[in-house]
């Protein structure tokens, strides 16, 4: 799949758990991005996603795939 | 002796807490803090994520690597009556050990009546320890569930359920094992390797937690109903319970604060300073005197609580006198555990127990604990 470098892109994990595991993965690897509420127009449900240009999203993949977390890309 | 090391009753609740657990109970509120999971502020994030970290050194304690599968709940009591709720247990064979609690017994016996199951004593030794050789004797076809109190505590004895579980498993019987007073940041489980069910645990022993701080693993979802349930903080809208683990069974807020204190106190609890000789030492000396000991009849299998009954001496008396005259914290009664002290012939009143701090007293406490003990069991 191809990203667009400006665009931005949500990491959606199944729950908080998971969220939580995954996101230290990011924070560690000094990948720009940002703990945000899950946009209305994705989920009208509650709960949090990682924020994160399209730039640096193969590389966030990389690192979470090390938390052996599952999560779903969403524009 | 300074009357800070004359705290004797860990089998209650540990003292003292290490150093990390003051900070981290007092510090918490300092700056804003949301619920698990719930906010998006940094210092809520780092809290939220110590709880998964705890969830996970839990589970590398009890050898499972089903870190999800662990469930906190505010003590070993609760994780109790929430399995034996929840579980199917209609006309089933249960085995219990002869040393369960009553965080064991009320729930069990109370579910028993309503389901028509029947529960049975392993068979053991004079100290409640399992015979092992006898219950693989057994015919144990018709038996459902087997409930393992680990480590009693009335006399510290340590369950072989290394040698237990196989049996059982060979017989398709699901283990449920009490670990409250058993686990410490030392102790290992083989939860995955015994094929052990459900375990339950508390924070505020030998964990050095505080109060309120518990958990429980269960193998398998599907066979316990959830009696609890609400707000997770994510798919909030589905008015079912959710089938995420450890979501299934832990709703509401958690207890961020206690939990984020019982992972300082994992990481953080110093060395231990009183050595297991000395400790056996101690329980050989005790029975020397006037009294009946209650401990495990092979030290290998002792574990970190014994009690003894006064001969020719009130049990109330002789615990009055270790206190008001020496100093001495300690716990007469039958400890909520009726049925090892029938079991044991300690009925009615029990016997004092005694229980250090292994990451505190040193053989000067336990010499001062033995002396005293002494004067009051001799004294005419």
């Amino acid at each position: 799949m191809c990203y667009t470098d400006n665009k931005k892109y949500y990491i959606v994990f199944p729950n908080t758990r998971l969220f939580l595991k995954a996101l230290p993965f990011v924070e560690k690897s000094d990948i720009e991005h940002r703990v945000v509420s899950m946009p209305d127009y994705i989920s009208d449900q509650c709960g949090m996603t990682i924020e994160i240009y399209g730039q640096y999203l193969s590389k966030a993949i990389e690192v979470i795939s090390a938390a052996n977390v599952k999560y779903e890309i969403k524009e | 002796m300074n009357n800070e090391r004359l705290y004797f009753d860990n089998a209650s609740t540990s003292w003292p807490k290490p150093k990390s657990v003051i900070r981290a109970l007092s510090e918490f509120y300092n700056s804003p803090v949301g619920s698990y999971g719930r906010s998006m502020d940094e210092r809520t994030l780092k809290f939220s994520y110590n709880i998964e970290r705890l969830r996970d050194k839990l589970s590398s304690m009890i050898g499972t690597s089903m870190s999800e599968n662990i469930v906190f709940t505010k003590n070993a009591t609760e994780g109790s009556n929430i399995i034996l709720n929840g579980i199917d247990i209609s006309d089933k064979n249960i085995l219990i050990s002869p040393l369960e609690h009553n965080a064991i017994i009320r729930p069990l016996y109370a579910k028993a009546r309503t389901s028509n199951a029947n529960i049975s004593v392993m068979p053991s030794r004079k100290d409640g320890f399992i015979d092992v050789e006898q219950l693989g004797k057994m015919d144990l076809s018709s038996y459902g569930l087997a409930i393992i109190n680990i480590e009693g505590n009335v006399n510290g004895v340590i369950q072989p359920i290394e040698k237990i579980a196989p049996i059982l498993k060979r017989n398709n019987i699901e283990i449920m094992l009490d670990t409250a007073q058993y686990l410490d940041v030392e102790t290992k489980l083989e939860a995955d390797k015994l094929g052990i069910d459900y375990i339950i645990l508390t924070g505020h022993k030998k964990l050095m937690g505080p109060t309120g701080t518990g958990a429980m693993f269960i193998r398998n979802p599907s066979n316990i109903s959830p009696i609890f349930t609400g707000g997770n903080g994510f798919r909030s809208s589905d008015v079912d319970i959710l089938d995420d683990m450890p979501y299934r069974y832990e709703y509401g807020t958690i207890n961020m604060i206690g939990l984020n204190a019982l992972l300082s106190a994992m990481e953080d609890c110093g060395e231990k300073t009183l050595r297991n000789d000395i400790w056996i030492s101690f329980i050989k000396e005790l029975h020397n005197l006037d009294c009946i000991v209650l401990c495990a009849d092979d030290e290998i299998y002792q574990g970190a609580c014994i009690s003894f009954k006064p001969i020719g001496k009130e049990v109330s008396s002789v615990s009055n006198e270790l206190y008001h005259k020496y100093g001495i914290i300690c716990r007469d009664g039958i400890h909520c555990n009726p049925k090892a002290h029938s079991f044991l012939g300690t009925m009615p009143n029990g016997a004092i127990r005694i229980s250090p701090n292994f990451f505190f007293h040193d053989e000067n406490d336990v010499s001062y604990l033995y002396d005293s003990i002494k004067y009051v069991l001799h004294r005419q």
